[in-house]
């Protein structure tokens, strides 16, 4: 199945998203130009994401919607922009915990 | 004060001790208010539960456990049982152990050093509220909603399903056959009041360590072993003639000392010596099998009472006989007065405190109820043919 990435901006209506997310046949993922991979789909996941974004770390500019197939691809664009650039995505090397020396 | 004035007092005070967030939906769960940054009720799996809640017809509060461990109180206002909106309180966790599931299932996902340090953070301070306590809110959540007052037994549980990682179940051991005849010789010793049960135990321990579960902490897997020692060992005492009141009580008590052991040499000291009182016991109630149950059952209730007040009229009402009928009858049995044994009992429990405690006689006097310190010498001396005084000399001498 295809890949489609929607961009996040400082206007989009997360619980909104959330209730969306719910609707969709295959998972949802939040995911940040760091590295963060978030399913939106489980319950612990969507905590994680709420928790991002009332410490305000969800950078519009540095974080996507990933979702496959297209039937989801046309539910969420009813409330997101579909990203096109998404080479832009990796302007940077993700900080991940594994890459920490033992 | 009116709802909103009365919630937000409400939740003032719940944060002065734990810091909560406080969420308001009307009945079609649509935000009213909140204190948090984010809508609640967005998150999957909240709605059905408390549809469902609300579909049994329950207004009463509701706490609710997600299946990640975490915890929230919901409260119901309505009038003439209409419902009008829905608030919720949280999110809290009950044990150190949700903590650890809930920084168990953040490794799972891919996260980024800086996002892995805010979610966790955020797991940190998530307060630990006892259920208990998280009733008590519940409570006082309905009653600042609807001004009525509740029993705490109206508080209603919810707890999801949680997803759990079910480790693949063994097939049939040989070794657990073996293990199990091992089981019910230890069984039979215990019924037997064999003191030889206690290095049973210790080449038990050597063949198994117990049930295979992955705790981290091998304290409390040792002590979970010793909780399932203590059950067998108590349940066999009572076949072998231990009185259930005496071997129910003995469970508690070692139950509780239990959990104050910190070492595993600890727990192992702590089962030797508790498998060798239950024998001791088994023994005593042997010996006195002449003794009736209800009369063995009121010794061990003097023994375990002694510091306390003592009335013949209350022990026979603990018996179910007449004051006069029990007196007769454990006259009859132990060949000695009701109040002649409380005295002996009393007589050996002071010899006991007169060496092992630093208590004046005084105090030693005062703790067994005796009226003054002049009679509890004059039995002292009766029964033991010294002074109190010259007892513990003579024993602090030795």
């Amino acid at each position: 199945m295809k890949d489609f990435y929607f961009k996040i901006t400082g206007q989009t209506d997360l619980n909104a998203l959330i209730k969306l997310v719910a609707k969709c046949d295959n998972d949802v993922y939040y995911e940040s130009a760091d590295g963060d991979r978030i399913s939106l789909k489980s319950t612990f996941g969507q905590f994680i994401f709420f928790t991002l974004n009332k410490t305000s770390y969800i950078l519009p500019q540095q974080s996507w919607i990933h979702c496959t197939g297209a039937s989801d691809r046309k539910r969420l664009s009813e409330l997101l922009i579909p990203y096109t650039g998404k080479d832009e995505r990796k302007y940077h090397e993700p900080e991940r915990k594994t890459d920490f020396p033992s | 004060m009116n709802l909103k004035e009365k919630l937000t007092f409400l939740h003032k005070l719940i944060c002065s001790n734990y810091s909560l967030s406080l969420w308001s939906y009307n009945a079609d769960f649509e935000l009213l208010d909140t204190t948090a940054k984010w809508d609640l009720i967005s998150v999957s799996d909240f709605i059905p539960a408390v549809s469902s809640h609300l579909a049994s017809g329950f207004l009463s509060p509701l706490i609710l456990e997600t299946n990640v461990g975490m915890l929230w109180i919901i409260g119901f206002c309505h009038k003439n049982r209409e419902l009008e909106s829905i608030h919720f309180l949280g999110p809290a966790v009950t044990g150190r152990d949700t903590s650890d599931l809930l920084r168990q299932k953040l490794e799972t996902y891919e996260l980024s050093v800086r996002t892995h340090s805010i979610v966790s953070r955020m797991i940190a301070t998530t307060p630990l509220i006892p259920n208990g306590m998280l009733a008590n809110y519940a409570v006082m959540l309905h009653y600042a909603l609807n001004d009525e007052t509740l029993p705490l037994s109206d508080v209603k549980f919810f707890v999801q399903d949680r997803e759990v990682l079910s480790p693949a179940r063994e097939t049939y051991s040989v070794a657990a056959e073996s293990l199990w005849k091992k089981e019910q010789s230890l069984c039979q010793m215990f019924e037997n009041g064999d003191h030889s049960a206690v290095s049973a135990i210790i080449s038990l321990l050597s063949i198994s360590s117990g049930a295979k579960s992955e705790l981290k902490d091998a304290v409390r897997k040792n002590k979970n072993n010793a909780l399932v020692l203590l059950t067998l060992c108590s349940r066999s005492c009572i076949r072998g003639g231990l009185h259930p009141s005496a071997a129910f009580d003995l469970y508690e008590y070692y139950a509780s000392l239990l959990e104050e052991c910190r070492t595993t040499g600890e727990v192992v000291k702590f089962c030797k010596d508790m498998v060798s009182d239950f024998m001791s016991q088994v023994q005593h109630a042997k010996a006195d099998s002449s003794i009736s149950p209800s009369i063995q059952n009121i010794c061990y209730y003097i023994q375990k009472h002694l510091t306390e007040s003592l009335c013949i009229e209350n022990l026979a009402k603990l018996t179910g006989y007449t004051e006069y009928y029990f007196s007769y009858k454990f006259q009859k049995e132990t060949g000695i007065t009701i109040k002649e044994y409380i005295l002996n009992e009393k007589i050996s429990r002071a010899k006991l405190l007169l060496t092992d405690s630093s208590q004046s006689i005084q105090e030693i006097s005062d703790t067994l109820g005796f009226c003054n310190r002049s009679y509890f010498s004059t039995c002292f001396m009766k029964k033991v043919g010294m002074s109190p005084s010259q007892y513990k000399s003579l024993n602090a001498k030795i």
